[in-house]
């Protein structure tokens, strides 16, 4: 299985290199489409990108030279019209600066590339919203080798996939940067704080109306309320436990870690580290977190009780709020437990 | 009011309403003949300025299913039932999808199964797109509002937010891919601060939905969890009891600003935004334009449910 690290700058390789990572994305926005489009068109994020072609080929350079890869993410949920053209020549400067993979979000640009053979590999970007076998095989028959899953599919529905489609690369997230909603389904901002920030961080106040126009009881109203004070609990979680790290700098979050070895038995072939634009030593840890557990192999008890280690926090991970697979906390039934395979 | 057929522009477009539940929607096709004619909107709780002035035509099509929510997918009965009130109403049926995992698809199949053909589905998933012109090539796919993406950021305070695109339903991308799949019509949301340009596409007819729009949605429901012991709350795949449809929620306080300041509202895992005046006039223009020739009324699953439509 291997370890997909974000990366914001050619010196970031040696280092995640050097922790464990197999295989690096990034992204990209040159100084051309920053001047015509702003920053946050090409992708989906607005920072850590790199500026340059020369960064990018120097980026893979230093990629190539340990024998890792570069994936570069072009996965805005979709590009106006005025855009295109500008669009596919960066795609070409990216295949000319050698990066390995493009990540694309939308099916009509990958519709698109299905036709052009840029001379790289196309990876399907969590943002495109593959929820099934048949969404993944329009993707096929549009030229992916890799599928990434969105955050909130279950291990039972990665297995069908994975099963399906043998011949598909799978990746999944492991650690970092949940999200609320779908991705690939929400049309909103992160805006300045004092406009709300992130939708899914905003305060907002909630108002229940019963649809038959009665008037709530008190019965109601009192679930509703414990409802309300759990989703905000699930939110810290979510939001890496207020935005913390340990004291060893380890990030609370979204964490797929004790199942790795559930997510190799579906199929899995690589996961994933997010947060393209967190620092360096953050995303230095969280490599170090994932290649732990790799590297330590085992069953699933084992690295359930070893990942869990890591953080010293146990009251956290149990609570299942900052699992990505929160399955992975109920026994597996019948089936024999998973192993981790010790890390190629 | 809605302007009573003699005075319908030289372009007005088609309405269709569509309904998340079967109660609603035989309540709607079979109400009474004195809320016929142009009194619809009434009908559903939706007589506000911005809806009435729309240049609407006819109301010919009545819609059946929820596009953000699986757990939300009708029954066989349900679905043969709407059929058969909707058609014998003398309305033309359709039926919109959610995305949908692979146990999903199932389900879907079995009620795609009922449908005769030219039976126009809306589609919000690509691979569902894909396995409807392979499998029901007979019935007609639709590429629903989610597939059609752009910034639609209810809380933003001026145009200058969403500068940074439009759709991609204008894109020789986005041309390929529903020449491929066989789409001949798409579905989009009036963004925040629109333009009558900003509802426009390339290939296919367009409908466009009113008077709410959607700005995010996702797996993960918070009204659904309602009933979760709290170690299953909020988890990928969760089962819910349908509490989306006894509550509705209305959001206040979004940078200070009231429910009716936004008009933002939550119905199960999706969040909606209420059309401006702005925004309804950006649309009567697009449809005077001869750009949209569909709006799909929102009929059920909403903030403004109507006396009507209740039990």
């Amino acid at each position: 299985m291997k370890l997909v690290a974000p990366i914001c700058a050619p010196e970031d390789v040696p280092v995640l290199a050097g922790a464990g990572a197999d295989e690096f994305y990034c992204g990209l926005v040159p100084p051309q489409w920053q001047m015509r489009f702003g920053r946050s068109t090409l992708n989906r994020r607005m920072s850590g990108n790199l500026h340059t072609f020369g960064e990018l080929a120097l980026t893979v350079a230093n990629a190539h030279a340990l024998g890792k890869s570069v994936a570069v993410a072009c996965n805005a949920q979709s590009y106006p019209r005025d855009r295109w053209n500008d669009l596919l020549g960066t795609l070409e400067g990216i295949a000319e600066a050698g990066a390995d993979a493009l990540i694309i979000g939308d099916f009509g640009l990958l519709a698109t590339l299905a036709e052009r053979r840029l001379p790289l590999r196309i990876h399907l970007s969590s943002v495109a919203s593959c929820h099934n076998v048949e969404t993944a095989a329009l993707a096929v028959d549009l030229g992916i080798s890799r599928l990434i899953l969105p955050r909130h599919v279950t291990l039972a529905e990665m297995r069908k996939m994975c099963a399906e489609l043998p011949a598909l690369e799978v990746e999944s997230f492991v650690l970092n940067d949940g999200c609320v909603f779908e991705e690939g389904s929400c049309h909103t901002l992160h805006l300045p704080g004092p406009l709300g920030g992130p939708i899914c961080l905003d305060r907002f106040q909630y108002e229940y109306r019963r649809g038959d126009g009665r008037a709530l009881s008190g019965t109601e109203a009192e679930r509703l309320r414990a409802n309300d004070e759990a989703w905000a609990k699930w939110l810290w979680h979510t939001f890496s436990c207020g935005f913390t790290v340990t004291p060893e700098g380890l990030p609370y979050g979204p964490c797929g870690l004790c199942a790795i070895p559930r997510l190799a038995a579906a199929g899995i072939c690589a996961v994933k580290v997010a947060g393209r634009e967190s620092p360096l030593e953050r995303r230095l840890k969280s490599v170090e977190m994932v290649r732990a557990v790799l590297d330590r192999g085992g069953g699933e008890p084992q690295v359930a009780a070893f990942a869990e280690g890591l953080r010293k926090r146990p009251d956290l991970c149990r609570s299942g709020f900052m699992c990505y697979y929160r399955e992975i906390l109920r026994p597996p039934g019948k089936r024999a437990l998973a192993r981790v395979p010790k890390s190629a | 009011m809605i302007r009573p057929a003699t005075s319908v522009p030289l372009r007005s477009a088609e309405a269709a309403v569509s309904f998340t539940e079967l109660e609603s929607l035989m309540r709607f096709v079979s109400r009474p003949s004195e809320a016929a004619g142009t009194d619809w909107l009434k009908f559903l709780g939706l007589e506000a300025p911005e809806m009435v002035s729309m240049p609407v035509g006819r109301l010919s099509r009545v819609h059946f299913g929820n596009e953000f929510c699986q757990r939300l997918l009708p029954s066989v009965e349900a679905v043969s039932e709407a059929l058969g009130t909707v058609t014998s109403g003398g309305f033309a049926f359709g039926l919109a999808l959610p995305v949908l995992t692979d146990d999903g698809i199932e389900r879907a199949d079995a009620l795609l199964a009922l449908l005769p053909e030219g039976t126009e589905v809306a589609l919000n998933d690509w691979g569902l797109v894909r396995r409807l012109s392979r499998r029901f090539p007979h019935l007609k796919s639709t590429a629903g509002r989610l597939l059609c993406r752009m910034l639609k950021e209810p809380r933003a305070p001026s145009a200058a937010y969403l500068e940074l695109g439009g759709h991609g339903f204008m894109t020789p991308g986005f041309e390929k891919l529903v020449a491929r799949l066989g789409v001949g019509r798409v579905e989009m949301d009036v963004p925040p601060f629109a333009s009558s340009n900003d509802m426009r596409v390339s290939r296919g007819k367009l409908s466009v939905h009113v008077p709410f729009g959607f700005a995010t949605t996702g797996r993960i429901c918070r009204i659904g969890n309602l009933r979760r012991p709290m170690a299953r709350k909020f988890e990928s795949g969760h089962v819910c009891a349908r509490e989306c449809l006894t509550y509705g929620t209305v959001v206040a306080a979004t940078g200070g600003r009231s429910s009716a300041q936004t008009g933002i509202f939550q119905r199960g895992n999706t969040l909606f935004y209420r059309h401006t005046a702005e925004m309804a006039a950006a649309l009567c223009g697009a449809i005077t334009a001869g750009s949209v020739d569909r709006l799909v009324v929102s009929g059920d699953w909403h903030e403004a449910r109507s006396a009507d439509l209740r039990a």
